[in-house]
């Protein structure tokens, strides 16, 4: 059978198949990366109109049922309290339902700037198929674009949540101004 | 039981028919893909097929996601209650037998235990329409459940296509109602005997007699541990089943209005049965999954005589780690009370 057939989506766009840091490395049966350096789901879905892209994101979030499988797989996770579960005060609505479900899958995204791996956990156990990884995908891009750092990449670096530069730009979560 | 024989377009124009009075949902969209729930639809274009079991189970109609059971607000110093929501009359294409048969389960605590108004104006409301399924997939077990794929009486319509007509068997008061009000020159059929089962190619079979009385005696067997070593507590296999039914109920409020709702709760949430002092009884992983085994296949027996699963699937095809609840049961039946060497 093709590896192409049988591996995980997120395996095909992968970009980081020869690490160095590890301990010991088994020799690859066979190279994994199958789609061109570069692409991937978020590239793809970026040459989508602007305005065509909300109305189908719209549709996802009121598919979403809250289960929150994609916190729970997720290796990066690691409060000992979610915040989906903080009851009082209750900081994320949890009555179902489209606005109230992007409420929550925003601020989860917005919880692994700097940690997400993208192993792509989330999108693949999620029962109601959104496509979570553009939204890890465009996050992981950001906080490299402007922090310069790739979460996993090098155990040497600072962690992104717990260094602090002054040449740090400040505009993590705001638009910035245009350079 | 009347049943009618009716061409493609008796029958789409008979479900077009009410189309004014009623939400007409079927388990396409327009591209015709996988769809996650039933979908709304102004008109019946062609018949729904017959091999589409949505993720999201048709518990949603009658039990949804979250609901708002009432709504406050404060004028004044006055607080004044009202209904948040009305329920609106539904008819539902395409459902499958193994659904059907799971509404049972939450009509024994919906209905006969308690009488939910919420349950119960949605379950008026609402017209079922079955049909005879044509897909059983790796995961499908309601056989084993002796709920029968290809015909079904819990609903109150059924569908079987016959060559290139469809057999509208009348399987309710409610559905022969519907039928009366919208079915113009429909020929009935004498002698219709429905199709049996497809039959699983299940590598064993489960004895749910005896699985319960494993279970009676097995509350400290060694194998709920094992059955729970990789299950990651998401939830989905409770969120997605038709006959789990817990919830939760909560103020949510803005300024001086708001409304009490009642969501999906899970056996499987290290949450559920944490306490406010922070005492948890199920806080380990193998208490939790026992607990939804247990209530399934023993409590819901022991209280209402009835399994609380129709063999639907949804909790082994959509579990991220495979946890399958045919091979854990299999396991017990077989474990008997002293326990399963690893
Ligand atoms: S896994 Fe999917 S359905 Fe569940 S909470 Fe996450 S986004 Fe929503
Ligand atoms: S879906 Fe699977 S992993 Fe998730 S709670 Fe259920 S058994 Fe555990
Ligand atoms: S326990 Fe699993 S197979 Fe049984 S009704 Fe629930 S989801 Fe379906
Ligand atoms: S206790 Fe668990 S298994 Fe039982 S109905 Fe509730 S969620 Fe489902
Ligand atoms: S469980 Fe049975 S009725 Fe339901 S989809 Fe599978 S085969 Fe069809």
């Amino acid at each position: 059978m093709p590896l192409a057939e049988i591996i995980a989506g997120k395996c095909q766009d992968c970009q980081y198949q020869e690490m160095d840091n590890y301990d010991e490395l088994l020799p690859y049966p066979q190279k994994i990366g199958l789609t061109a350096k570069g692409e991937n789901v978020l590239t793809a879905y970026e040459k989508l109109e602007f305005e065509k892209r909300w109305p189908e994101w719209a549709r996802h979030f009121e598919n979403c049922i809250q289960c929150f499988a994609c916190r729970k797989v997720c290796p990066m996770c690691y409060c000992t309290e979610c915040i989906a579960s903080k009851n009082e005060p209750r900081l994320i609505p949890q009555s179902v339902g489209g606005k109230q479900n992007t409420v929550w899958q925003i601020t989860r995204i917005m919880h692994l700037a700097g940690r997400c791996i993208d192993c792509g956990e989330c999108e693949r156990v999620c029962p109601a198929k959104l496509p979570l990884r553009r939204l890890t995908l465009k996050m992981r891009q950001i906080v490299n674009d402007y922090y310069k750092y790739v979460p996993g990449l090098d155990p040497r670096q600072d962690l992104f949540w717990s260094s602090y530069s002054k040449k740090d730009p400040e505009y993590l979560i705001f638009k910035p101004e245009e350079k | 039981m009347k049943n009618y024989l009716l061409t493609e377009e008796q029958i789409i124009a008979l479900f077009n028919a009410a189309a004014e009075h009623y939400e007409l949902y079927v388990p396409v969209n327009s591209e015709n893909g996988q769809v996650f729930c039933w979908e709304k639809t102004a008109r019946l274009d062609k018949m729904v097929p017959s091999n589409i079991q949505p993720t999201a189970s048709i518990k949603k109609f009658f039990f949804p996601n979250s609901e708002p059971m009432f709504g406050f607000k404060k004028e004044k110093q006055e607080i004044e209650l009202y209904q948040a929501a009305a329920s609106v009359p539904r008819l539902v294409l395409g459902v499958h037998s193994c659904d059907l048969g799971s509404i049972k389960v939450l009509e024994a605590l919906f209905k006969d235990t308690v009488d939910d108004e919420l349950f119960r104006e949605k379950r008026q409301n609402t017209v079922l329409v079955g049909i005879s399924c044509s897909a059983k997939d790796w995961a499908c077990f309601c056989s084993q459940l002796e709920i029968n794929s290809r015909f079904s009486q819990d609903g109150d319509l059924f569908i079987t296509p016959r060559e290139e007509k469809y057999i509208l068997s009348v399987t309710s008061a409610k559905g022969e109602d519907y039928v009366n009000k919208y079915l113009e020159n429909g020929e009935t059929v004498a002698g219709f005997t429905p199709a049996n089962d497809l039959g699983e190619e299940e590598t064993f079979t489960l004895d749910f007699p005896k699985i319960k009385e494993v279970m009676d005696s097995g509350f400290e067997l060694p194998v709920w541990e094992k059955f729970a070593r990789k299950c990651i507590n998401c939830g989905i296999c409770t969120f997605l089943c038709p006959t789990c039914h817990c919830f939760d109920v909560f103020d949510e409020a803005r300024r001086e209005r708001g409304a009490r709702f009642r969501c999906y709760d899970s056996c499987m949430f290290p949450e559920f049965t944490r306490m406010a002092g922070g005492y948890n009884p199920r806080s380990a992983k193998a208490a939790r999954l026992r607990q939804r085994y247990l209530h399934k296949y023993k409590y819901f027996v022991d209280n209402f005589n009835l399994i609380a699963c129709s063999g639907c699937g949804r909790c082994i095809r959509h579990c991220p780690v495979n946890v399958d609840v045919r091979q854990n049961l299999n396991i017990l039946q077989h474990s008997g009370s002293e326990g399963e060497d690893d």
